[in-house]
């Protein structure tokens, strides 16, 4: 007997023999996954640490005595000599808010060099052009554009609080990022407009050999403003492992919440199983064998599960959108929450796993019912 | 999605699912707020009349569906742990940093600095310094005035295999006054010699960093430091910053004074102060803040993102929740329905069978929810280090569990099992008697 056909119709009525707690249980799964997908997105874009090989010849210069100290921007011309070295660029921190003090997002002072060490904020090149020619221009990711709706031309006015004042500056050009790990949310300006007799650099950034890094520190070993300087990569790594104790916790939480659907689909499975145990005692006298009836709980719970994914990555790229609007309302600063392929493959995967353990329990049970005494019972 | 496609399909999907949640969500608030005060009539006449349901009931039915219930409970449980953990967390910041000041301190910083490292006192500026009102003396007459030098340093974890395995640390360079300004709990060794490299370490950095420990030695701003204290600051900040005489830091880091830490004497306040540094044209430059204000100000974006964090992740998790709590009792109801049917027809009323199976679901829904904050209390033992952008430098935290902080999730819970007990409760309490003791 080979009872394959007629069992997909069989699941399908037996999920919606009770829709209202098949309509429950499809919920819980979405809406605990949605949580799941939510959480993973968060740890993988809170420190977009980019792995990308043309990363590892951005070299990042600071103070080797504190990180608060700042370095001479004289000092980009003893760099450059160093072999190896191919651009440095002197870099200041703005660290100015756009009307109000709660916005605020990346404003870097830069020098021209600095697009060739991170060509990922590159702009078309006749709008690099009017950036470059405009002392007081602004380049922008499209992200920061987008959400105040900055157009090429407009004038945007940042409050600089380490620089005081006003500082209107003309929006010339906007870039949209190699890679969705790229930040889109900068903004840069002129190193010379901020500073024009600007002798400070808070970092220096080099595109050089990794192997430049030793020398270069090698070079301002015995000076008065000695240097540590690593890769750019590995500044970012540095701060996300600083935050380590919030994202394991965020983590912590997104593992409980497997937990959790586990258990809320293995009670509601084992309520849909208690409460087809006729139907399942009718089938098993009728012929069917016990790992059909084991196969008919497990795709019941996989249905509902399905159901529970599908509904759970229809809905998270709005959530998370959503999300990223509330902690920017909120908190200020930029949020960029994207799906990435990455999280939605490990959830779909932990998510069949999570239905696999919530089913087996009652799936086994039912499968091995006694027959003569679950007809007998029930009548 | 990103900014490359159109938009407008995601748009229109998130706007759809917006409004879908907005509508499912106040629906479930408006059903919830209808109902308080249609079952709390029809409780309070239960409890007035004596006729409700003995409890026992309740608990022998939870009893004999064990699994059910466990899991049930278990998921509840699971809920307000989190929910209790993370706002234990996000307190925890807020109570280390706002704690870290003493109530009767102010600190004079550089209008211009946004924190300590950036703010420059020149030492010319001190003698004026000491003639603020309201400054509290020491028995020798001495004002309690505290000029202070704060810089970050890097500093090699304990046992680190490779040069980047560190952090940032604060390094306070101060004058013995230090001490009576920012009072100690306890010292392990003795203080610093003056004009010596000697250094106390706050507790929370022994054994964490290469040399920190009593008798070790630390190198930083190419020097070794001699440690010969350990300060207890009771689990404030300062338990995770360096202190050093500030005559021997200031020059190896060439650095002046960053801030100056006043006391108050009891009749004093922050006001006065700000007035007298307005009149001074020398001083007018300093902004004093209260100390407790300057901390608390540090934990303020970062305790909202992990409170804001936290309360999204707690309703979507309590919907799953809630959703497990409404099949449970849906099953309970679908499976008593000839107990029930009995019940009324032994003469308890519909109010009595809808307030004996809320409070079946609400009590099943506390009793999880106190494990789950019994379990989160746990945590209150351990420790965390953060390096936050307003911080920079690296600060062990607690977790902190306040009494309405407890409550609070204790009520999330009630409320939980209220949630997901209600239409399983009502449906049951308008069961048809004839058919409710026919069923099987």
């Amino acid at each position: 007997m080979t009872p394959s056909r007629p069992l997909g119709r069989l699941v399908l009525r037996l999920a919606l023999r009770n829709r209202g707690r098949t309509l429950i249980s499809v919920l819980g799964v979405g809406v605990t996954l949605l949580a799941f997908l939510v959480l993973r997105t968060l740890v993988t874009s809170w420190y977009t640490v980019n792995t990308d090989i043309s990363k590892s010849d951005q070299l990042e210069m600071r103070h080797k005595i504190s990180i608060s100290f700042v370095l001479w921007r004289r000092m980009a011309d003893k760099v450059r000599s160093i072999p190896g070295v191919q651009q440095v660029s002197a870099m200041l921190w703005f660290s100015g808010y756009y009307k109000d003090e709660k916005t605020r997002f990346g404003q870097l002072a830069v020098e021209e060099p600095y697009f060739e060490i991170f060509p990922e904020y590159l702009a078309p090149p006749e709008q690099m052009a009017a950036y470059f020619e405009d002392m007081s221009g602004a380049l922008v990711g499209e992200e920061l554009a987008n959400k105040y709706g900055w157009k090429l031309g407009d004038r945007i006015t940042l409050t600089g609080t380490i620089y005081q004042g006003d500082w209107p500056l003309n929006l010339r050009a906007i870039y949209r990022g190699e890679s969705k790990s790229t930040d889109r949310a900068r903004l840069f300006l002129h190193y010379k407009h901020v500073a024009p007799e600007g002798e400070h650099s808070h970092r220096l950034m080099v595109k050089a050999d990794p192997t430049a890094a030793k020398k270069i520190d090698a070079l301002f070993a015995n000076t008065d403003t000695p240097t540590k300087t690593e890769s750019v990569l590995s500044v970012e790594r540095s701060w996300a492992s600083w935050s380590s104790a919030v994202i394991s916790a965020i983590n912590i939480a997104a593992a409980l919440i497997l937990l959790i659907l586990i258990l809320v689909l293995g009670n509601a499975m084992a309520m849909a199983a208690r409460e087809s145990l006729r139907e399942y005692a009718t089938l098993r006298a009728i012929g069917y064998r016990s790992r059909h009836i084991l196969a008919l709980v497990l795709a019941e719970g996989f249905f509902v599960a399905g159901l529970g994914i599908v509904l759970a990555l229809a809905v998270a790229p709005a959530t998370l959108r959503a999300f990223a609007k509330l902690m920017e309302e909120q908190l200020g600063g930029t949020w960029q929450l994207y799906l990435d392929g990455g999280t939605v493959t490990l959830a779909v995967g932990t998510a069949l796993l999570a239905s696999l353990i919530a089913c087996s329990v009652p799936a086994w049970r039912s499968s091995r019912l006694r027959v003569v005494e679950a007809l007998r019972e029930i009548a | 999605m990103t900014g490359a496609e159109d938009p407008f399909w995601t748009d229109l999907i998130a706007a759809g699912v917006g409004m879908l949640a907005a509508v499912a969500l106040s629906l479930g608030l408006l059903v919830l707020l209808v109902s308080l005060p249609y079952v709390g009539v029809r409780a309070l006449a239960v409890l007035w009349r004596r006729e409700w349901i003995p409890l026992v009931y309740n608990l022998r039915s939870l009893g004999r569906r064990r699994l059910m219930t466990l899991t049930t409970a278990l998921v509840l449980a699971v809920v307000v742990f989190v929910l209790t953990a993370v706002l234990m967390l996000a307190l925890g910041i807020e109570h280390t940093l706002a704690s870290t000041g003493n109530p009767r301190n102010v600190k004079l910083i550089d209008e211009n600095a946004l924190s300590e490292w950036t703010s420059w006192v020149d030492s010319e500026q001190l003698p004026a310094l000491g003639t603020l009102p309201g400054l509290a003396r020491d028995p020798a007459g001495n004002p309690l005035l505290s000029p202070e030098m704060v810089v970050l340093i890097w500093a090699p974890r304990q046992g680190a295999v490779d040069a980047d395995d560190g952090a940032n640390l604060s390094v306070r360079g101060v004058q013995p006054v230090a001490f009576e300004v920012h009072p100690t709990r306890g010292l392990r060794g003795a203080r610093f010699q003056p004009g010596t490299n000697q250094i106390v370490i706050g507790k929370a950095l022994v054994g964490r960093f290469a040399g920190a420990e009593l008798g070790g030695s630390m190198s930083f701003a190419d020097r070794d430091w001699r440690v010969v204290g350990v300060l207890d600051h009771g689990g404030t900040a300062h338990d995770s910053e360096i202190w050093g005489d500030v005559e021997v830091m200031a020059p190896t880091f060439r650095r002046g004074y960053s801030t100056v830490t006043l006391t108050l004497d009891e009749r004093a306040d922050v006001v006065a102060v700000s007035a007298a540094l307005g009149q001074n044209p020398d001083l007018s430059r300093l902004l004093a803040k209260r100390e407790v204000e300057y901390w608390r100000a540090l934990s303020e974006n970062y305790v909202g993102f992990v409170r804001l964090l936290g309360s999204v992740v707690t309703v979507i998790f309590s919907f799953g929740a809630i959703l497990g709590a409404l099949n449970t009792m849906y099953a309970q109801v679908a499976a008593r329905t000839r107990e029930i049917g009995t019940l009324r027809a032994i003469g308890f009323k519909p109010r009595a069978v809808l307030t004996s199976l809320l409070a079946e679901s609400v009590l099943l829904a506390l009793a999880a929810g106190s494990v789950g904050v019994l379990a989160a209390s746990l945590l209150g033992r351990m420790t965390f280090q953060l390096t936050t952008v307003q911080t920079l430098s690296e600060i062990t935290y607690g977790f902190h569990l306040s009494p309405v902080l407890a409550l609070g999730c204790l009520g999330f819970a009630g409320l939980m099992g209220y949630a997901g007990g209600l239409l399983p409760a009502w449906r049951a309490s308008r069961l048809p008697i004839v058919e409710a003791v026919r069923a099987n």
